[in-house]
């Protein structure tokens, strides 16, 4: 898939080359402008991170892009305005930003800077529910690519598969609050659907049972949450499962419950995934650095004042592909081929010049609905 | 009248004393563990009246409640020891963190033994504390601001070591064999030997303690104050090596920064102010113990009904440290009072 | 004669002089490397803006540690505050409602913090440890009960986020400061306690008295605080004035002040110390240095700031 892609991108470049004339150097005839981006990120440590740069890193060059990067809260939004202000005054004329708190005063700084903001592996629940207009309706908003699919139904349906073709009993869900996250109680919604579907026809023996939500105040699991459900034989903890779920298992010595998580960090999940180490973790969600394309294009294209011709006149939110990690297989292709995991660009799905060809104002070919195509194939499908 | 032997009046009078002697060690035994004994009976009564049947004497209760009190009474002890010879260390939290992520990524490199982990958490608590009692000592700066700074030091130190990736071993069960039970007894054990032979079996230990009392005077007597500070921070590092050992076998440890080790360390300082009171008839440091275990009874019993994390966990624990304390500091006012009124009573019965 | 008295201002006054050098240096460094940045009427107007909270909170602070106490509670009473703010002027319509009624909380906590802790006969971080414990507490519940991670204002306080108010509110409670600390018997006494509590006690001074007092203005200090910094982003949540604890502390180290307390105490530690604490921070991001070396740099510098201005040159060790 990950090749069909990157035909696709070729037959693409070729076809705007061509329309300037030149057969075979369309970077030395695409003229770029350097722009400087803020880079906002929730977090300064971790794989994500790393993916993150080696990814800005790698396509900084053909995209002739200066980054600069800070650091935000997902709690404070004092916080967040400070390093907003920051990164405006170091002369960033576009800031990218993976944390949706205090968004509508940030936005109102931004306004007045003249500064354009984007969002990146991030759904902007709390704006895109309480200040909709506020923030998808600013203009300084280009819009946002979610961390992989807002929602996330489909891994929920793919987990209730494995769980009933493995034949656990009794499951354990749990999830942040809903406020915070609504995907996840939707996900729980979904998964007992699912379970609700086949206990209908099941024999009484074969009967699954689904514990209550579990909720979560972005605080670790207690270990009390064992001595209550002493015959849980499955875990899906839609909520950050390596982080918040994994410890306490280890911690009471339950990592033989097998887990079903969220938020892929790549480390203990890694290792003890499916066959690999105690096998605790069987299923795991995250999703691609490369999916940043979608706001820089957008931004790029602004700071140079142009814009996709089929552009939604409001910003939007739109999904990207997921990498829905639920075998050993899975897991080796992501190991051996992501981004994700390795933090090398040459695991990119994008090159440098592919992602040049993504923007309206270098590729007058370009569309916005290519842009939201390319994003929704990087998932582990698609790994070369 | 009978007369008794002397011999025997001897022999009786070392009976009753003996007698006295083990109802008085009896008497101090439950006066100190009536404290976590007090509390589990408390929370054991609203539990069962919730319905909860697994807060007793289940080994999975006992299991968290033990790996809890160990971890958290380690690094008590180190926060006491520090505050009980007049220091306030910030840069404790940073000390164990930054040990815990040298010494964790060095033993997963390298495919070292739990033991060596350990070893290597103890040498690097020594050391930084070490360099930290030098910076105080050479700086001579107040103790709060150059552990403080010490404190952004290593914190910034954890972003600069193995890519700031931090340490998260938690899966390696054999790495972590002292974050779990039974081997988390031995940081315990350990951590309670070094502070009481430091403390009450040394030389050293009692110059700090002179130290603490009158510093001005304890330097005119002859006490070489430089080098006491050099001992009490290589041993409080000893005790912060030890809790590094756990704490990084226990947690996902990311590198921190904005003195956020303090915090990590501090959440541990309500066992330690409340040790010098539970060990009043024994010692500070199973006062620490006992405080640190009441406490993790607490705790898990506030999980049991559903109170162990958010809000009203956070103000639960505030509103208890906060009203024992003020029970404690009234009572040698009460002790005063009583003393006070049997002295009148003895003064009137005279007359 | 004369050159004894300069001697004797130059040494009383030397970690002034290096508090002060050490925000100059701050400045012209950071003008360099960033290049002019740091002196763009846009970074101006947001350094003004950011420091203001910061400086308004460290005045208060000053009397408190002054006293040689020190408190942990400051940035759940903060958020706590922030939050009560938004959600009383929304229910009511009333600004003013809203900020009486934190301005009398924090005056509650300004007496519990030093009445009850006396009276008890608890030690100041006992007391402080429980308003942390209980605030934060109180600031986990009142989102757990809003079920939102942000609650927002209705009528924006567009006329606090203003850089000439901002100045204002840091010029006028620095002058309330001054005046408190320099001209009446609080900033005396508040030394006095910090010096030597037991001597200032014999010396027939009601250090309760004086405690509560010290409390109760840095409790006024938390809560204008509160206002500005609800101001800047018309909005709190569950983080709102996590750190800012050890930020103050921070600051007012930067600004030399002595968290010993006693007669070395003064009001432009507050001021100085949180402006290089935020210029530090501004600068190093206009600098363009890596986010992971920041760290290290602010450490060097306040390790640097504070070998210069805290340093006790003879005796025995400082606690």
């Amino acid at each position: 898939m990950k090749k069909l892609l990157a035909l696709l991108l070729a037959l693409v470049m070729v076809v705007s080359v061509s329309a300037v004339g030149s057969a075979n150097a369309f970077a030395d005839d695409v003229k770029t402008t350097h722009h400087k981006i803020g880079i906002a990120h929730y977090t300064d440590a971790g794989k994500a991170v790393d993916a993150i740069r080696a990814f800005l890193d790698g396509i900084s060059g053909p995209m002739n892009l200066e980054f600069v990067y800070a650091t935000l809260s997902t709690y404070d939004e004092a916080t967040n305005l400070t390093a907003m202000q920051n990164l405006i005054s170091s002369g960033c004329e576009g800031i990218l930003m993976s944390a949706d708190m205090g968004t509508p005063a940030i936005l109102e700084e931004c306004e007045s800077a003249g500064v354009y903001v984007a969002g990146f592996l991030c759904d902007y629940n709390q704006s895109y529910w309480t200040a909709n207009e506020e923030v998808f309706g600013n203009e300084y908003f280009l819009g946002t690519v979610c961390d992989g699919h807002a929602d996330i139904g489909f891994y929920a349906e793919d987990v209730a598969a494995q769980v009933i073709a493995n034949g656990y009993k009794h499951i354990g869900v749990v999830i942040f609050p809903e406020y915070a996250y609504p995907n996840q109680a939707a996900a729980s919604r979904v998964f007992r659907e699912k379970i609700d579907e086949f206990n209908a026809t099941a024999a009484d023996a074969d009967k699954i049972e689904v514990y209550e939500d579990q909720v979560l105040n972005f605080s670790p699991l207690e270990a009390t949450y064992f001595s209550n459900y002493p015959e849980m034989d499955c875990l899906f903890s839609i909520a950050a499962g390596a982080g918040m779920v994994y410890p306490t298992m280890v911690a009471n010595g339950k990592t033989n419950i097998p887990l079903y998580t969220s938020g892929f960090e790549g480390t203990d999940d890694a290792d003890n995934f499916g066959s690999s180490g105690n096998g605790c973790f069987k299923g795991t969600l995250c999703s691609t650095a490369e999916a940043m394309v979608y706001p820089l294009c957008l931004m790029v294209d602004k700071l140079n004042g142009t814009g996709y011709a089929d552009l939604p006149e409001k910003a939007e939110r739109v999904d990207c592909s997921a990498l829905e990690i639920l075998s050993d297989e899975d897991m080796a292709k992501v190991k051996e081929r992501a981004l994700y995991y390795s933090a090398d660009f040459a695991d990119s799905f994008l090159s440098g010049e592919e992602v040049v060809q993504l923007c309206a104002s270098y590729n007058s070919d370009a569309t916005y609905a290519n842009l939201v195509d390319v994003i929704n194939h990087m998932g582990v499908a698609d790994l070369k | 009248m009978l007369r008794l032997p002397f011999p025997t009046i001897i022999a009786m009078e070392l009976t009753m004393k003996n007698k006295n002697k083990a109802l008085e060690v009896l008497r101090r035994f439950f006066l100190t563990i009536l404290f976590p004994l007090a509390i589990f009976l408390v929370m054991l009564v609203i539990t069962r009246s919730k319905g909860i049947t697994y807060f007793d004497f289940t080994w999975e209760m006992w299991r968290t409640v033990l790996v809890n009190t160990s971890s958290t009474a380690v690094a008590a002890l180190a926060i006491w020891l520090q505050i009980k010879n007049g220091r306030f260390d910030f840069s404790g939290g940073s000390v164990m963190v930054l040990s815990a992520i040298v010494a964790g990524n060095l033993a997963m490199r390298q495919g070292l033994s739990p033991v060596a982990y350990l070893l290597i958490c103890v040498a690097m608590g020594a050391i930084l504390s070490t360099l930290t009692g030098v910076v105080y000592i050479v700086g001579r700066l107040p103790i709060m601001i150059c552990t403080i700074g010490m404190a952004l030091v290593y914190e910034s130190v954890t972003y600069l070591v193995f890519d700031a990736k931090g340490l998260n071993m938690m899966s390696n069960t054999k790495l972590t064999a002292f974050g779990r039970m039974p081997l988390i007894l031995v940081p315990i054990l350990l951590a309670l030997a070094i502070f009481l032979v430091y403390c009450y079996l040394t030389v050293p230990g009692q110059r700090s303690k002179l130290l603490s009392n009158n510093q001005q005077s304890a330097v005119n007597i002859g006490v070489k104050e430089a080098r006491n500070v050099l001992q009490t921070f290589f041993v409080c590092g000893l005790l912060l090596g030890l809790a590094s050992t756990i704490y990084g076998s226990n947690n996902t440890v990311a590198p921190q920064a904005g003195l956020s080790t303090a915090n990590t360390l501090f959440a541990n300082i309500i066992p330690a102010y409340m040790g010098l009171f539970i060990g009043a008839l024994s010692t500070d440091a199973i006062g620490v113990l006992l405080a640190s275990l009441g406490m993790a009874i607490l705790n898990y019993g506030l999980s049991c009904i559903g109170l162990g994390s958010g809000g009203w966990q956070s103000i639960i624990v505030g509103v208890f440290m906060l009203a024992f304390y003020t029970l404690m500091a009234q009572l040698p006012l009460w002790k005063a009072a009583a003393a006070k009124r049997k002295r009148l009573k003895n003064e009137v019965n005279a007359a | 004669m004369g050159k004894t008295i300069k001697n004797t201002w130059f040494q009383t006054h030397l970690t002034d002089l290096l508090s002060y050098a050490g925000l100059l240096l701050c400045i012209v460094v950071f003008s360099i490397l960033s290049k002019g940045k740091l002196w763009s009427a846009y970074n101006l107007g947001i350094l003004v803006q950011q420091t203001c909270v910061y400086a308004i909170l460290a005045m208060g602070a000053i009397f408190i540690y002054s006293m040689g106490y020190m408190d942990i509670s400051l940035g759940a009473q903060l958020g706590v505050y922030c939050l009560l703010l938004i959600l009383i002027t929304n229910a009511s319509g009333s600004l003013v409602l809203g900020f009486c009624s934190i301005l009398a909380i924090a005056i509650v906590c300004g007496l519990i913090n030093g009445y009850v802790s006396v009276k008890l006969g608890l030690p100041s971080i006992v007391t402080s440890i429980f308003l942390n414990a209980v605030f934060g507490g109180a600031q986990m519940l009142i989102m757990e009960r809003l079920g939102t991670n942000s609650v927002s204002m209705t009528t924006k306080l567009k006329f606090f986020k203003q850089m000439p108010v901002m100045l204002a509110a840091i010029v006028i409670i620095a002058v309330i400061s001054v005046f408190l600390y320099q001209f009446t018997q609080l900033g005396k006494h508040a030394k006095g306690i910090g010096a030597n509590e037991t001597a200032t006690s014999i010396s027939g001074v009601n250090t309760t008295k004086w405690k509560v007092l010290a409390y109760v203005f840095f409790g006024f200090c938390i809560a204008v605080g509160a206002l500005f910094l609800t101001a800047r982003t018309n909005s709190a949540g569950k983080g709102t004035g996590a750190g800012y604890a050890m930020d103050i502390m921070v600051s007012l180290l930067l600004g030399g002040m002595p968290l010993s307390g006693g007669m070395r105490s003064k009001i432009s530690a507050a001021l100085v110390g949180s402006f290089t604490y935020v210029i530090l921070a501004n600068g190093l991001i206009l600098s363009g240095v890596n986010t992971t070396l920041i760290y290290i740099i602010k450490a060097i510098v306040f390790m640097a700031v504070i070998l210069m201005t805290c340093r006790k040159p003879s005796g025995v060790l400082p606690r």
